[in-house]
């Protein structure tokens, strides 16, 4: 949902406070949570943190949106920044912490569907780049197209391309018998 | 699902129902209202704790703060470099020279004795 249709052009190129601000997280915390849970494969707590981040950064930022991209465009550029500072601390943190290194990722119980399917889905993602799994997460779940996906990752188009052809090349592998069967509704 | 056409040219039907696999096994479930609250909730508080201004100011005062104790403080005496002999020396010069004098009685009485020894050789 376009963010100028909802609260209108002009309310976007104020800071957002009450009521407008209460619209654009309304509109967008759904997704962004699922956007970043798929990006952290699984990991719901980290998502959610990653997500309220990304909204903080928003209101602060909104002040200064001049509405040359799209507001969601813009939007998800921060969440996806917020996503590889997340991972670039849990990385740091990990290599002083023995025992988060060792330890398996926790398994959400709010998420739904089969636990071992998701368990498998989630190694096969963490199995990817990370550039990769943005790539594929952003483009065949949450279908933004490669131009949009592009502007969120400040990478060339063809190199998405390139990330995204290798990206499910390696799910291809992983999860064979995936493509075989109907998926669960 | 609505795809992009520039997404679905290379993607065969396997490759579409592994990512509709996926697409539906991979996600959160809804938020609940509690939920809701909760996640609004904190980012509200986050909010106003990145817009509190002595979040970011209170290091800077205190940083602040100390560097001018220490400027403030006034210079500290020279210490003295004198070894236990030159400290002595400068309480009582001759000292050095008489130090019979400064010995105990039982002392006093062994080097006199002795000195007798010396000037009896």
């Amino acid at each position: 949902m376009e963010i100028a249709a909802q609260i209108g052009k002009a309310d976007v190129l104020r800071p957002m406070t009450g009521e407008a601000f209460d619209a654009f997280v309304e509109a967008r915390r759904e997704r962004a949570v699922r956007v970043a849970y798929r990006m952290l494969a699984g990991d719901l707590a980290a998502a959610e943190d990653v997500a309220q981040n990304a909204f903080m950064r928003a209101h602060r930022a909104l002040a200064g949106f001049r509405g040359d991209a799209s507001v969601d465009t813009w939007f998800y550029r921060i969440l996806v920044r917020e996503v590889q500072r997340y991972r670039r601390w849990r990385a740091v943190r990990q290599l002083f912490s023995a025992d988060a290194a060792t330890a398996p990722p926790a398994l959400d119980e709010r998420a739904l569907g089969d636990p071992g399917l998701r368990r498998r889905i989630g190694d096969a993602l963490s199995s990817l780049s990370p550039t990769q799994r943005e790539v594929f997460v952003l483009i065949h779940l949450e279908e933004f197209t490669v131009v949009e996906t592009a502007a969120l990752l400040g990478k060339a188009v063809g190199t998405v391309k390139s990330h995204l052809h290798r990206a499910l090349e390696s799910l291809r592998l992983d999860l064979a018998d995936l493509r075989k069967q109907e998926p669960a509704s | 699902m609505k795809k992009s056409e520039s997404n679905e040219r290379e993607l065969s039907p396997e490759d579409l129902r592994l990512i509709a696999t996926i697409d539906a096994a991979f996600r959160p479930e809804a938020m609940s209202p509690t939920r809701r609250v909760m996640f609004r909730e904190a980012l509200d508080a986050r909010i106003a704790k990145r817009t509190r201004p002595w979040h970011w100011l209170a290091p800077l005062i205190a940083s602040a703060a100390a560097i001018s104790l220490w400027l403030a403080q006034p210079e500290s005496a020279p210490q003295a470099s004198l070894s236990g002999s030159d400290l002595y020396a400068f309480i009582e010069p001759d000292a050095l020279h008489e130090s019979g004098r400064y010995l105990p009685d039982d002392y006093q009485a062994l080097a006199t004795l002795y000195e007798g020894d010396e000037a009896g050789r």
